[in-house]
This record gives structure tokens, C-alpha cells and sequence, in this order.
């Protein structure tokens, strides 16, 4: 639009005549207002609906649908389409895929290929499916389509990223303010468990009805819910820390061996469970404490979730220790061409292992496996996400493998160079 | 002897009301999740069910419906103990038929005040 209104005193009589630009103005200013309305949504079924109307009033289009994703990489499912003037919403658990919206999703290019059937109505002889993807997030893809033939042009493309770079925007802004719903929600109520016991037993204690040493008892679970308190606390704000990016990490050159050995000596208990083995691996550039943190976290996990006395296997490396099938945490490619990290660490328990659903939500804030609650009922639930937050502020990648009743193996890929460790 | 079935997948928790309801004369039943909580209230027939709502697996409101749809554990009293500001979960379980709700953190009197009103309250079992 700043181009027609800087030149607007000049040709003023020229544009007043000519209809090509008389339309592309118009165009500009229906885009620029959809924008706004747009940015200005702060509910995802509105937002979907204001950009779907936005993508049909701006386009001579039969069909257009919004395709999601629930996680980076998974493949998007239609939440809502556009059909004779109507928007419809498909709730989350109804949502199907789309061949040509994952395909747009996965490649983050727009793809004008083929045909494609819209959620409701008839086949689309031409479509065009936009990724939706903000600050390095996949979100899903857009997708118009017409019922006759020919392939869309690329005023066409621009006119739908125009619509889809705001909404992927604000679709990311919604999902990240869901988040941290959900993670004080969460918070909330993991404080209020130590809370209970701490206020209930001074309650108890404070009516003096109890024999000495059951009052004993009571102060020793009183004191363990204490630091648990002051733990979870800590461990809260270490998250929110990692996650604005106000962690400054202290990065030097140190051997992770070096780490490892520490975390072990400090945690293995009078039964030597764990098991050390270690190959030489250079120096990397890391942040030692931070790293240390990490392999408490990690072998903590596996004590707490092996029966006692089991053996605990740590390893480091001088290559990728990652299993053949892997839960992905990160950008790991796993063992093989595609990750020759620096140093690599894992550790292998041979306890209770998780299922697959507890392996997928196992680096959730404050999710526990139901097995660890009896046995670590300690634990905050947040060593995990902790772990994963260091390792991703180190570009490194961390990765989980696990079997119910086998037993998991967990740890991370370390990349910083040689020359950077000189 | 009235029994109490104490739902808590926290075993502070259970031992905090346990402690509470000691030596007033109640058997003290536990859970520490929804399955083995729907399976011991249809066995043991408790006369008042505690139940946290913030249950892995089975949350509390489905273990409340469940239990309000059986016709052999439907008559039992269900005292909800809430963890977070919680209030639709709360209203979604005193709709699934929950007789009343203690929040966390809670005092032990008033959690025993209120479970002896609601055991008053309930008719006796009947003997089947």
C-alpha cells in the first residue's frame, strides 16, 4: 500500500482509471485489515475462523481448511474448514489427516500439486497447501483449493502466506500462554501436597492427643515434605529460568568423564549398583555444573525406577550411544551419519521401564510414571524437562529408550568441537 | 464400625488422613489410584469414600462418576479432596454426585468435622 499512497499526488488520475491497480489496493487493504483482525484474536477457535474467511473473501477459492499439529513433527489433523460460507471447527479428537497438508507441514514449502479433498464438499482439482510455521515451530498447513483445474498463481501464494505468517504467529503465542496455564495449574497444586502435610501435621502435633514417638514420626515426615517444598521450588524456577533463556550458562572446556564420575561417587549408595564404563572422549565446551545436573537427574531416575540393588549402567563415549529406535527429544538423528557427537552419555537401568505413553509424556513438566510414586514419592517430576532445557541450551540432544518391565536407557549427544574445547 | 476408604495417590497425604481419623473408631481402607479404588469400594462397601481428584490413570471425577453409576457403590458418600484452584474439575464431580469437597491444604478437624456430619447423615447400609 506505501507504494500507491507515495506516488498518490502524481497518479492519482492514472490509478483512479486504471482497474489493475484499483484491485491490487483494494487487495492490500483487505490483507492489511485481516492481519489486524488476526493479531488481534486471543482464542484459537476465532483465530481459525477470522483467517479462514480472510483466505475466502481475499481468494476465488471453493474450500479451505486449517490443518494442526499437537506436536512439532507430528502430522497435522483438520480442526477447520470453510464451506458455503460457514466455518466449521472439528474438536481435536474427530480431527483427520491430510496427505497434502503433511506433505506442506514436513517439506515448509507451499505445494500446488495434485488434488485434494476437502473436509466436506467436492474434490478439489487445484490446491494449495501453505505450511504454518513461526520461530522454527511447525504448526500445520493451510490448505485452498478449487474445483477447476489449473495450477495457482503465485499472487495467489503470496496472498495466502500473507494470511498465514500472522496466523502462525498468533496460533504459537496461544499455545505458548496454554503452556504456562497449564504449568501454574500444575505448580499449584504440587505445592499444595507438601503444603497439606506440613500445616495437617502441626495441626495434629498442636493438639497434643499423639504419643511421643508418633509426634517423632511426624516431624520426620514433616521435615522430608519441607525440602521436598524447597526442592520443587527450586526446581520451578530453574525451569522458568532455562525457558526465558535467562540461564547464563558458564561454558568451558571440560571432560565429561570427569562430570560423571562425580554424579556417581556422589550417588551411588553402600551397594555399588552403578556400574561405570568409560571410553576416552575429548574435551568439549560445556557448562560442567549444568552437565552435572543433568546426570544426577538422569541417574537418579534410574535408581529410583529399578528394584533395589539392580544394577545401574553409565557409559561415556566417543560416539552416538543412542539405541537403533529412539523417542526423539531432539533434533537427533540418531547412532550412525547423522549424529558423530563429541562425548555421549548414557545410562541403562534394568528396572520397571515405561510404556510407550509414559515414554512420550516422560519429559512433560511434573509427570511422573505411576511406578516411581510409591517408590520416589520425592521426586518433583521435573528432572526431565530440566535435563532436556540444559542439553537444548548446549545444542546438544537428548534421547530416552524404554521398555515396560525391561527397563530404560536414557542420555544425550554433546557436538561442540575440538578446536572450540583448545 | 464405620469404614472410610481414603483415596490419595500421595502416601503423605494418606498417612496425614490417616493420622487424622485415627482412634475415632472408623476402619481405614486406601488407594493409591482410580482402578484399585473402584475395585475396593465394590469389595469393602466403605461407608465414605475420600477421594483426591488429581488421581493419575483414572481421575478422581471419572472414579466419582464410576462409582455414583454402580448401583452397588452408588448409595456411598464422596468427599472430594481438591489440590488446584480447581473449580470446574470441582463442579464436573459435584455434578458426577459428590456429597461435598475439602480443599488443599485442608485442617485434620475440619476434614473429621465434615466426614462425621456426612457419616451422620448417611443411612445406615443396608444389610445385604
Amino acid at each position: 500500500m506505501s507504494s500507491v499512497t507515495a506516488n498518490s499526488q502524481s497518479a492519482l488520475p492514472q490509478i483512479a482509471t486504471n482497474p489493475t491497480l484499483l484491485r491490487m489496493a483494494a487487495q492490500e487493504r483487505a490483507l492489511s485489515r485481516a492481519a489486524l483482525r488476526i493479531f488481534s484474536q486471543n482464542d484459537e477457535s476465532t483465530l481459525l475462523e477470522v483467517s479462514i474467511n480472510a483466505i475466502a473473501s481475499l481468494l476465488q477459492v471453493d474450500a479451505v481448511a486449517v490443518y494442526l499439529n499437537t506436536n512439532d513433527g507430528d502430522a497435522p489433523r483438520c480442526r477447520a474448514y470453510w464451506s458455503g460460507g460457514n466455518v466449521a471447527l472439528i474438536p481435536a479428537e474427530e480431527a483427520t489427516e491430510d496427505a497434502l497438508a503433511t506433505a506442506a507441514a514436513q517439506s515448509q514449502t507451499p505445494q500446488r500439486n495434485g488434488t485434494w479433498t476437502p473436509p466436506a464438499g467436492d474434490i478439489c482439482n487445484s490446491a494449495l497447501a501453505m505450511p504454518l510455521a513461526a520461530q522454527n515451530s511447525q504448526l500445520g498447513a493451510v490448505i485452498a483449493g478449487r474445483e477447476q483445474t489449473g495450477r495457482f498463481r503465485d499472487d495467489h501464494v503470496a496472498l495466502v502466506a500473507a494470511v498465514c505468517q500472522p496466523l502462525a504467529v498468533v496460533l504459537l503465542r496461544l499455545r505458548a500462554e496454554r503452556l504456562q496455564r497449564e504449568f501454574v495449574s500444575i505448580a499449584s497444586h504440587e505445592i499444595r501436597t507438601p503444603l497439606t502435610a506440613l500445616q495437617g501435621f502441626t495441626e495434629l502435633l498442636l493438639s497434643g492427643e499423639a504419643p511421643p514417638d508418633v509426634q517423632r514420626d511426624w516431624l520426620h515426615l514433616m521435615n522430608t515434605e519441607a525440602v521436598r517444598l524447597a526442592t520443587l521450588i527450586e526446581e520451578m524456577l530453574d525451569i522458568s529460568r532455562m525457558g526465558d533463556g535467562s540461564v547464563q550458562l558458564k561454558p568451558a572446556p571440560i571432560h565429561v568423564v570427569d562430570v560423571v564420575s562425580r554424579v556417581v561417587r556422589l550417588l551411588d549408595g553402600e551397594d555399588q549398583r552403578v556400574q561405570l564404563v568409560i571410553e576416552h572422549a575429548p574435551a568439549v565446551v560445556a557448562d560442567g555444573d549444568k552437565l552435572a545436573q543433568v546426570v544426577t537427574n538422569l541417574l537418579r531416575n534410574a535408581l529410583d525406577y529399578s528394584p533395589a540393588g539392580s544394577p545401574v549402567e553409565v557409559e561415556v563415549a566417543h560416539r552416538c550411544l543412542a539405541p537403533e529406535s529412539h523417542e526423539p527429544q531432539a533434533d537427533h538423528g540418531g547412532p550412525g551419519d547423522a549424529c558423530r557427537p563429541n562425548v555421549s552419555v548414557a545410562v541403562r537401568d534394568h528396572g520397571f521401564g515405561m510404556t510407550s505413553d509414559e515414554l512420550t509424556h516422560a519429559f512433560q513438566p511434573f509427570y511422573r510414571a505411576d511406578a516411581s510414586r510409591e517408590r520416589a514419592p520425592l521426586g518433583s517430576g521435573l528432572g526431565l524437562s530440566i535435563a532436556r532445557a540444559i542439553i537444548d541450551a548446549h545444542h546438544g540432544s537428548l534421547w530416552a529408550v524404554s521398555r515396560a518391565g525391561e527397563g530404560s536407557a536414557l542420555g544425550f549427544c554433546l557436538t561442540s568441537t575440538e578446536e572450540e574445547a583448545a | 464400625m464405620k469404614s472410610i476408604l481414603i483415596v490419595d495417590d500421595e502416601p503423605t497425604i494418606r498417612r496425614l488422613v490417616r493420622a487424622a481419623l485415627d482412634g475415632r473408631g472408623y476402619r481405614l481402607l486406601e488407594a493409591a489410584d482410580g482402578p484399585s479404588a473402584l475395585e475396593t469400594a465394590r469389595r469393602e462397601r466403605p461407608d465414605l469414600v475420600l477421594l483426591d481428584l488429581a488421581l493419575p490413570q483414572l481421575s478422581g471425577t471419572e472414579v466419582c462418576r464410576r462409582l455414583k453409576e454402580a448401583p452397588a457403590t452408588a448409595d456411598i458418600p464422596v468427599l472430594l479432596l481438591t489440590g488446584m484452584a480447581q473449580h470446574t474439575k470441582r463442579g464436573a464431580a459435584q455434578t458426577a454426585g459428590a456429597q461435598g469437597c475439602i480443599e488443599k491444604p485442608f485442617s485434620p478437624r475440619a476434614l473429621t468435622a465434615q466426614i462425621a456430619e456426612l457419616l451422620e447423615e448417611a443411612p445406615a447400609p443396608a444389610a445385604s
